[in-house]
């Protein structure tokens, strides 16, 4: 109920700005609203990642994924293939603390932040993509480059450039946020070279529970030719953690 | 080391193993049967002789939940053993250590093939507790290598990560307010007084994990004399703590266990650092500070036999390991890692390769070699040479 009062509201503020504004919508409004469509309070949902190595060759991974408090705490389970069946990672404070779990030796090992930028299970994807950390406006100035047609869909072009002092990795993104709902389709990643670097395209977009999701994500490395293909096999927006969900003694369950 | 199975010992192992899955299957209990077949050879050379050895070896575990706050677990392993199975301990000494012994001497230790139940565990999770009991995997502390607060387990420093024994145990875990929590470990033995226990308060604050822990136990004093073979084993209790946390882009981690009204009062100290680099390479170091080690003009055969036993963590005092990690490619990774003894200045150098090309499959080939000055600890190492292949099921 929460999350439906706050989609309503952005709705209602990027309306207003537009009105009061009588001009396109900034930049940080747009990435405000984007925001929200993104981080549900919780989620429940059985991934599958298909690792696309350079080669050609592809392994593929089944996961259980468990987020809190609007992506400040996650947990990661794997299920398949076998060799990590039950290593698990429990992220809390936006994948700044991260402890993983091996089932064999029940061991918890805590992972110091730096960690945070290592591929999850040789994927495209590393740890900090898992935590939904919101920190567009205290590392980036966002400006909105016009409306564009992105495969055919109107879409707002976001310009969103590293601010000074900010540790982010990339100092420039591009995002291509669709006019009517404000989600996102495609973001690229340039590095300090303005190459492009990775990019990351939201496919199959459904609404469920209220929220506007994605059954596809695939993050494309333009540099090494390999990409990660997410799909969401199950997602539920309604979940609610029990209590103490997100703690050590649940990741070793 | 277990005894060789003879063909009755091997039908009764089965047979105990049947009843226990009857049993389980009776109460409808569902069951997931997972595992990994894994091979290992090995050659080594030290004093200008070569040595093979290594194992066949099956691992095959079996979960089952058959309500939700019921958890069934446990390993049965078999293992096969080739090449070298007979060694007598006292090759593995420096030569001024085999002086203390008669020409002829020797202290042979047979491997043998081994069946069996590694671990079975049940666990029920409460509202706040959880309560372990049975052959389980106990893993405690923060270091790497060494770990002082897990006095039911030792580690090999070729091989620090490698799965541990299962403990007979009874665990109880309780979880407290946040990040707190309380867990209780006893390893029964003969009688309550000769039974191990440990008791760990754990807590988290900021980014770091804390812990107290206080430990009773029996415990192996290096005064005895290998001839007369006199042991003294003392009633010890122990206060440790243990941080893992980080300062800046520094991981750090720390970890000590001392004794208290003992007739030797020790201290095991471990810290250690490391660092991940934007271009993924890992990097990491931890030292060892031992008091119950000695000096190395005073080390004897007694020491090494008090190492061996697995009472010490080190026979002199102070240890350093040190590793790098870093992907090749996407399924080639490579270390390096070495652990050096800080007081006679002997090391050993490991460099590794693991290539997991395969899915459910992984080749490593691990080769070491050591130095230093003449009786130094590690120098009488020699070379090693390890390939293992692991395919998991």
């Amino acid at each position: 109920m929460k999350i439906v009062i706050i989609n309503k509201l952005s709705f209602v503020l990027v309306f207003l700005h537009l009105v009061i504004s009588a001009q396109i919508p900034q930049g940080q409004a747009l990435i405000d609203s984007m925001t929200v469509r993104m981080t549900p309070e919780n989620s429940r949902g059985l991934m599958l990642q298909t690792n696309h190595y350079a080669d050609g060759r592809k392994r593929t991974f089944e996961f259980e994924m468990f987020s809190g408090n609007k992506g400040e705490k996650s947990l990661l389970r794997y299920i398949k293939p076998v060799s990590v069946k039950g290593q698990t990672f429990l992220m809390l404070n936006d994948g700044d603390d991260i402890w993983t779990y091996f089932p064999r030796t029940r061991r918890v090992r805590k992972l110091a932040s730096h960690a945070k930028k290592q591929k999850v299970q040789g994927s495209d994807f590393s740890f900090e993509d898992f935590a939904s950390r919101d920190t567009w406006e205290a590392d980036y100035t966002t400006t909105n480059r016009g409306s564009v047609s992105y495969e055919g869909v109107d879409c707002w072009k976001l310009e969103a450039l590293r601010k000074a002092g900010s540790e982010e990795d990339f100092p420039r993104i591009i995002l291509f946020i669709r006019v009517d709902t404000f989600y996102p389709l495609r973001i690229d990643y340039y590095d300090n070279d303005n190459n492009n670097e990775k990019s990351m395209t939201l496919n199959e977009i459904e609404k469920i529970d209220g929220f506007y999701s994605a059954k596809t994500i695939i993050m494309e490395n333009h540099f090494s030719g390999s990409k990660t293909v997410m799909e969401t096999k199950t997602i539920s927006y309604s979940w609610k953690p029990p209590r103490d969900f997100f703690s050590e003694r649940n990741l070793k369950k | 080391m277990s005894p060789k199975p003879t063909y009755a010992r091997t039908i009764l192992n089965f047979l105990k193993i049947a009843v226990i899955f009857f049993s389980l299957q009776k109460a409808q209990a569902q069951f997931e049967f997972f595992g990994y077949y894994e091979a290992e050879i090995d050659q080594i050379t030290f004093s200008d002789i070569d040595y093979i050895f290594g194992y066949n070896k099956l691992r095959l575990d079996f979960t089952s939940r058959p309500r939700e706050y019921l958890f069934l677990g446990g390993n049965i392993n078999i293992q096969k053993y080739l090449g070298k199975t007979s060694w007598d301990f006292l090759d593995f000494l420096p030569p001024k250590i085999k002086d203390e012994f008669e020409p002829g001497d020797q202290l042979i230790l047979e491997i043998r093939d081994s069946l069996y139940l590694d671990n079975l565990f049940l666990r029920v999770s409460l509202r706040r507790l959880d309560i372990t009991v049975g052959r389980q995997p106990i893993s405690l502390g923060t270091g790497y290598a060494w770990n002082p607060l897990d006095i039911f387990n030792n580690k090999d420093l070729l091989d620090p990560t490698y799965e541990q024994p299962g403990i007979n145990a009874l665990r109880v875990e309780i979880a407290l307010a946040g990040r707190t929590g309380a867990d209780i470990i006893i390893e029964p033995d003969r009688n309550w007084k000769m039974s191990k226990k440990m008791v760990q308060l754990k807590k988290g604050i900021g980014s770091f994990d804390i812990s107290l822990n206080w430990a009773r136990q029996y415990h192996l004093y290096p005064y005895w004399k290998f001839k007369d073979m006199e042991k003294t084993h003392t009633l010890t209790n122990f206060a440790g703590a243990s941080l893992v946390g980080q300062i800046g882009e520094l991981g750090l981690w720390a970890e000590v266990l001392r004794s208290y009204k003992g007739p030797v009062d020790y201290g095991e100290y471990v810290a250690g650092l490391d660092h991940t680099f934007d271009n993924g390479i890992y990097v990491m170091a931890e030292y060892l500070h031992n008091t119950l080690g000695v000096k190395k003009d005073e080390v004897g055969f007694v020491n090494y036999a008090h190492f061996f036993a697995g009472e010490t963590m080190g026979i002199l005092e102070n240890y350093l390991f040190s590793a790098a990690q870093f992907s090749l490619s996407d399924f080639l990774s490579a270390g390096l890692f070495g652990f050096s003894n800080l007081d006679d200045g002997s090391f050993s150098v490991v460099p590794q390769i693991e290539w997991t090309g395969l899915e459910n499959m992984s080749f490593s080939l691990l080769l070491s070699g050591s130095g230093g000055p003449k009786n130094s600890e590690f120098s009488v190492q020699g070379r090693t040479l390890r390939i293992r292949y692991k395919a998991y099921f």
